[in-house]
């Protein structure tokens, strides 16, 4: 049997256009992994992905297709303590370089489509979006309504005093 | 109508961005709009702010507690607050202490109060300031020297605490005198605690049924795991009495990991204990085992057994392990007959079979380090090259402060004893630690209550107190007006600056001047016993203090002193902090930090 990875499985997305893509590639996404374990036969159903659209879903793909040979994800048993770093790889960095709609949707694709590092590497890049900016920045930047009444925003600058000088 | 792309997301989400965030910009973000401030006040993500900004955390915040119990019970972003501004403070009160002499022990002692809420601040300034930061050397040396008296303070308390019979653990008592060595290193009473929980998970995982094993299978697996780990024992006997041996936090983190026998059958019963197995050090002449006891209702082996008092000579109660010779059990029998080949009555046997005290085992650790201490300074006699880890110095004032602390429950002998050991401990606190005021007033003066070296102790206390209160007075250099006045041929007011790096023309050795006179105002005594007048430039000439390489403080002639231009040797850029800011390689001087006393250097 040739080896189970080089089989090519048919995706349909939300707007209805099918793709065709490697298997190995499609099962970074862990939904269309166990989709494909629970049907059986895979390369002859098309395995519908209801809340990606073809743009959206062809940008996720071409990230699987990077990094289909990553190892597995190591099981992090001290997560807590770990210093986080929103450190991203270049390539990775590259691939995110899209407009904002863009990346909210490559962010709810790779949640939907239970891509974890994906999702990872989205977040990273809107947290360092957020990093070094002032909330009136961080308005600007996602186009925020601030919807505090002048009160509340009193209360919210007394708490975080502490914050205000390094 | 939110036009955000961003807050329209679902709260998972937005939540797995905020966990990006540093605290600084959780803040900001949170405070962008409503829904944002929602997710910023999940107690998740300040307990991860906790967690990952600050590892260290006085025991008062119970945070091991607070980990266990469901985040939402714990006011984790009130707690980050409170704890960034001790931070804070902190950090304040140590950029003071660094700027002038005048208060700076106050200083110290308010910085050590703060205790593990200061010690993560400390670690970056030692570990973190770069090296051409201004006052490098300065804030690398106080860093270090705040943390030290701050493990020394933690270390006492566990000793006290043992002295007045309270519950402590075996572990705790002998990683007390790690504290004295750490410095900045991993090996602290909690990284202990953790790497034994690490190792004790280790050997429960090997078997699911672990837990239904009888004890004596339990006590026999956990030494084959722990020479397997070579976590115990000593393969090279030739260096069975290095200094590094006596620090079971050493043996735990360093490697090749070699103790000796006391501190392997520490780690072993430290493990056994977290496995539910009841491991104490035996009361063995010679050499410790760990005697490992039945349960109240069942021997060793699991059999039911009548409720009655632990016979320790009796195979199916208590069984003996050797961790640091082998993995396997040593049969009473053994031992017995060697106890009776020593000479030990019958009667006796089960006492030497059975377990010691916790306290009896502090203090044979205080002994073996004193041995070990006397054999590294009989080894490295005639070597300038001293072995930086664990450092000789300190782990000699562990000992000494071992001794003063613990001891006979007999008054009159542990006074016998205190008396002995403080001449000891003044000098050695004078000489390195003088960080150690607040230990040495709150601790040894009530241990000398109504006794003759009261008032002694006071004096010291006082006159510390007064110096480091008051301005120190400046020596200002000659103007030249007055040296024109006072010419003397051959003689150029004084020579050398502050801070100047030297080799001693007549014994070699490598220091620093760190202070100066326009001639020797030593006391008439010492200029004899010195020959200061057979010098050629007798003793009118300018007279230094200088630190010298292997940490003592030293007078020296003018005529001497033979001015390096090369960069200092490690050792003696670790001690400059203590008066100076940092090394000038272009005009091969150091920097001073003591300009309140000598303005014009």
């Amino acid at each position: 049997m040739s080896a189970e990875g080089e089989q090519s499985v048919k995706l349909v997305s939300s707007d209805n256009v099918e793709i065709l893509t490697e298997r190995k590639i499609a099962e970074r996404s862990m939904l269309i992994k166990n989709m494909i374990e629970d049907l059986g036969a895979p390369g002859e159903e098309p395995i519908p992905i209801m809340n990606v659209s073809e743009a959206v879903l062809r940008k996720v793909l071409e990230w699987c297709t990077q990094h289909k040979n990553d190892p597995a994800p190591t099981q992090d048993d001290d997560a807590d303590s770990r210093k986080k770093t929103t450190d991203i790889e270049e390539w990775d960095q590259k691939f995110m370089q899209v407009d904002q709609e863009m990346l909210f949707e490559i962010i709810l694709a790779a949640n939907y489509m239970d891509i974890k590092a994906l999702l990872d590497v989205g977040c990273k890049t809107v947290a360092n979006m957020i990093k070094g900016k002032s909330p009136e920045e961080i308005r600007k930047t996602f186009n925020i309504q601030n919807d505090f009444t002048p009160e509340e925003e009193e209360q919210i600058r007394r708490e975080n005093e502490w914050a205000e000088d390094r | 109508m939110d036009t955000s792309r961003l807050t329209r997301l679902p709260d998972e989400l937005l939540e797995a961005i905020v966990f990006y965030l540093p605290p600084q910009e959780t803040v900001a973000f949170g405070a962008t709009c409503r829904r944002s401030n929602k997710i910023t006040f999940e107690p998740l993500v300040w307990r991860a702010h906790c967690l990952q900004e600050y590892r260290h955390w006085e025991a008062r915040h119970e945070l091991k507690e607070k980990l266990t119990r469901p985040p939402a019970q714990t006011k984790w972003r009130l707690l980050f607050n409170e704890r960034r501004q001790t931070d804070k403070k902190a950090l304040e009160l140590f950029d003071a202490l660094l700027d002038t002499q005048q208060h700076r022990l106050e200083r110290m002692e308010r910085v050590a109060a703060m205790g593990y809420d200061a010690k993560d601040m400390l670690l970056k300034q030692r570990d973190q300031t770069p090296d051409d930061a201004l006052d490098v050397l300065a804030r690398r040396y106080h860093a270090n020297a705040l943390l030290g008296s701050m493990h020394r303070t933690t270390a006492l308390e566990k000793w006290t605490r043992l002295q007045k019979m309270q519950m402590v653990r075996l572990e705790e008592v002998l990683g007390a005198y790690d504290l004295f060595v750490l410095a900045g290193r991993k090996g602290d009473l909690s990284d202990i605690d953790r790497e034994l929980d690490r190792v004790a998970e280790g050997v429960r995982s090997q078997d699911p049924d672990f837990d239904t094993w009888s004890v004596r299978q339990k006590a026999t697996e956990i030494a084959r795991w722990l020479r397997m780990q070579n976590l115990v024992g000593n393969p090279s006997e030739n260096d069975y009495h290095a200094l590094r041996n006596n620090f079971i936090s050493i043996a735990l983190f360093d490697e090749p990991h070699t103790s000796l026998p006391l501190q392997s059958v520490a780690i072993y019963c430290a493990v056994a204990r977290r496995l539910g197995v009841n491991a104490k050090p035996s009361n063995y002449p010679h050499h410790v085992h760990a005697v490992i006891e039945a349960s109240a209702d069942t021997t060793l082996d699991g059999v039911p057994r009548p409720s009655r008092d632990i016979d320790f000579s009796n195979p199916s109660d208590a069984m003996h392990m050797d961790p640091w010779r082998s993995s396997t059990e040593v049969p009473s029998q053994q031992l017995s007959t060697r106890l009776s080949q020593m000479g030990a009555p019958v009667a006796q046997h089960a006492h030497h079979l059975g377990p010691t005290t916790t306290l009896e085992i502090a203090l044979r650790t205080g002994r073996n380090i004193m041995n070990s201490v006397q054999e590294a300074r009989d080894r490295q006699r005639g070597t300038t090259a001293r072995a930086s880890y664990p450092d000789v110095d300190a782990a000699w004032y562990s000992m000494l402060w071992s001794m003063l602390v613990l001891g006979d429950s007999n008054t009159a002998a542990l006074l016998h004893r205190r008396r002995q050991v403080l001449p000891y401990l003044v000098e050695h606190y004078q000489a390195h630690f003088p960080e150690d005021l607040n230990l040495l007033e709150t601790l040894v003066v009530p241990m000398f209550e109504a006794e003759r070296e009261h008032h002694v102790l006071m004096h010291l206390i006082t006159t510390a107190r007064a110096a480091d209160a008051n301005k120190r007075p400046p020596s200002l250099r000659p103007s030249k007006e007055q040296l024109r006045a006072f010419w003397i041929p051959g003689q150029g007011g004084v020579s050398y600056k502050i801070g100047t790096y030297f080799k001693h023309r007549r014994y070699h050795y490598e220091g620093v001047v760190v202070g100066w006179d326009t001639k020797c105002a030593a006391e008439q005594r010492w200029i004899e016993q010195m020959q200061v007048d057979q010098l050629p430039r007798g003793r009118e000439q300018p007279f230094y203090n200088v630190v010298a390489d292997d940490k003592s403080v030293r007078y020296v002639a003018e005529e001497n002193i033979e001015g390096l231009a090369e960069q200092p040797s490690e050792n003696i850029l670790a001690l400059a902090g203590r008066y100076f800011k940092r090394w000038d390689k272009e005009s091969g001087i150091f920097v001073s930090n003591i300009k309140d006393e000598y303005p014009d250097d």
